[in-house]
């Protein structure tokens, strides 16, 4: 049936491609509110902030910086999603491969499972956030009005 | 990555999709043969009971999976003033033409006393003046029963392999390509 609104041809490379954009923006907006975060209290940045299970934590200093950062970075991702996928039946699909890959990756970085609550909990926390969030934003766009030429047809 | 892989799984396992029209003057059992092929068919259809069934107004529209194959069943209702719908119906790959072989009988519950059953060779008679028109195409006559389901699953397996392999009616579009 052709004149569909949007195409449901499966497009492996746009997903794929996608799915590393949305990885790189994470990684590089949690680098770029991690520094911001740092240099307001003068702390050294480090890769443990991103990676390590024990930092995150609400106990320690660095602990509830790092959180803060993370928190902010999901609101700056859902704004990815909103840019990039503009569709919000993806955006929860999106923000859990964006989160495995990073549960992947601290798992190589710290060699081991992570048993710490409090990594478990931002991280969940911080899924709901951008998949709300960049959903809310998605779904605004989709629902808006599609102007039509209202304009008289017929000149009497 | 959701999206990918249930894309990838629709890709590699979706059957071709075909359509097929059923046809038939009203009362000729049209309703009744989908419901049967589709408690044949189908695992877990519980059918309604085929005494129930009433005459179509509109259409019906069923879809079976048989091999590698799934076939969208349109019977169309065949009462005079519905068939002018017919010929708005013009993308099928296929015709199923419902005869009805006892004109006298007119409830399901009548005895089958006499011998004024049509046979095949009556059948064959019948349609030999549109023979031109079926030209080359497959055709097959079969006898069976929609109330029985006697017959049903002999028409339906020729139809299958008739059905694909006529490259002039190919399947429908598929979703994912």
């Amino acid at each position: 049936m052709a004149g569909h609104f949007r195409s449901y041809v499966w497009d492996p490379i746009l997903i794929i491609s996608q799915i590393i954009l949305m990885q790189c923006i994470y990684y590089s907006f949690l680098g770029i509110w991690l520094a911001v975060v740092d240099s307001l209290v003068q702390n050294s940045r480090s890769l443990d902030q991103v990676f390590s299970y024990e930092v995150l934590g609400f106990s320690t200093a660095q602990g509830r910086l790092s959180m803060m950062a993370f928190i902010l970075n999901s609101l700056t991702c859902a704004l990815g999603l909103w840019y990039f996928i503009r569709r919000g039946k993806q955006c929860l699909d999106f923000t859990v491969t964006i989160h495995i890959f990073h549960f992947m990756g601290c798992w190589i970085y710290n060699l081991h499972f992570p048993t710490a609550l409090s990594w478990w909990l931002v991280n969940i926390v911080c899924i709901a956030l951008m998949a709300v969030i960049g959903e809310y934003l998605c779904m605004r766009t989709e629902l808006r009005a599609i102007p039509v030429n209202t304009g008289p047809k017929s000149n009497l | 990555m959701y999206t990918l892989l249930s894309g990838l799984w629709k890709y590699m396992f979706q059957k071709d999709e075909y359509c097929i029209l059923i046809l038939g003057l009203d009362n000729a059992g049209k309703t009744t043969f989908l419901e049967q092929t589709k408690t044949k068919f189908n695992r877990n259809y519980k059918g309604m009971n085929l005494s129930k069934i009433t005459t179509t107004v509109g259409l019906n529209i069923g879809t079976i999976d048989v091999g590698s194959a799934r076939l969208m069943f349109w019977d169309l209702g065949g009462q005079e003033e519905l068939q002018s719908l017919w010929d708005k119906m013009l993308e099928a790959s296929s015709l199923v033409s419902v005869a009805e072989c006892y004109p006298q009988q007119r409830s399901f519950h009548s005895s089958l006393e006499g011998n004024t059953c049509l046979s095949v060779g009556d059948i064959k008679t019948a349609f030999s003046d549109c023979a031109s028109k079926i030209g080359k195409r497959d055709c097959l006559v079969q006898p069976c029963s929609a109330l029985t389901g006697q017959g049903v699953n002999d028409g339906i397996e020729w139809m299958v392999k008739c059905v694909i392999r006529n490259i002039h009616r190919p399947p429908r579009q598929k979703d994912i390509t």
